[in-house]
């Protein structure tokens, strides 16, 4: 299984623990690895495949995701109770989606890293990224994900 | 500039966080290039080369002076924008900010943990 696919159904099996239904909603592939979202979870990935993977959210989209991971808690802001809400389906998400490869050497994950700006560019790798589309509800995730 | 550094057993997970001046940034990525740097893409690529190599001379230090940590790195992700917030929830860091010719640069650097 490739990465792609063992993350689409990492999302899948997650997103729904929180409540939330996610429909794929497309894919393509880019030159590199770049994103100009205003929230991104940065995940690195070492030894048994070296390469990163980013989610990314619109603020309004973050913040009711994080109310759902809450339980339907009401979140103004993406303050540190969300940043860490943020990391930890990032942390969820990769580890399921690693695990699933049965990779014969061990893929380790880096420590999940939440991002947040303005006019924010992200430029991560040169190598050709796989971009999936979810939606849920009213909301979207993109899943960034390139490989070295 | 972030990057995770990772032990071989796991046992020790952190992240490397550089950041600095634009002019200061320019300065070390033109540094390292030899000459001005035309494009953005080019900025980012020498800065990203540049972290690799800093943070690689960093583990060999340390897996030299701790055999059997083999630590290992993610590759490095270059961030640029306006306001940002760069947050590892899971970590405790430590800072340290160096004085170049042409601005400041600092390392944070932290391990789960620890």
């Amino acid at each position: 299984m490739e990465l792609r696919n063992t993350f689409e159904a990492a999302v899948n099996e997650t997103l729904p623990m929180f409540g939330l239904t996610p429909v794929f909603a497309g894919e393509m592939e880019q030159p590199g690895l770049t994103s100009a979202n205003p929230v991104n979870v940065l995940i690195g990935l070492t030894q048994g495949l070296r390469g990163n993977v980013l989610l990314g959210f619109s603020r309004p989209s973050a913040v009711r995701v994080v109310s759902s991971m809450m339980g339907g808690m009401p979140v103004e802001s993406l303050d540190a109770m969300a940043k860490s809400a943020l990391g930890e389906l990032g942390n969820l998400l990769s580890a399921s989606a690693v695990l699933k490869l049965n990779n014969p050497v061990p893929i380790q994950i880096s420590p999940p890293t939440v991002v947040l700006g303005e006019r924010l560019f992200l430029m991560i790798s040169r190598v050709p990224s796989r971009v999936l589309q979810f939606r849920f509800d009213q909301d979207q995730m993109t899943v960034r994900l390139s490989v070295e | 500039m972030i990057l995770g550094m990772i032990s071989g057993d796991e046992s020790l997970k952190g992240r490397v966080l550089l950041d600095g001046d634009a002019e200061q940034i320019r300065d070390i990525a033109e540094g390292m290039n030899g000459e001005p740097l035309e494009t953005t893409t080019d900025l980012y690529f020498f800065i990203g080369e540049f972290t690799n190599m800093f943070c690689g001379r960093a583990i060999t230090v340390i897996n030299n002076a701790h055999r059997g940590m083999e630590f290992r790195l993610t590759p490095p992700a270059i961030l640029a924008g306006r306001h940002m917030d760069i947050t590892t929830p899971s970590i405790r860091s430590e800072s340290f900010a160096f004085a170049g010719g042409r601005g400041i640069v600092r390392l944070d650097v932290g391990f789960e943990g620890v």
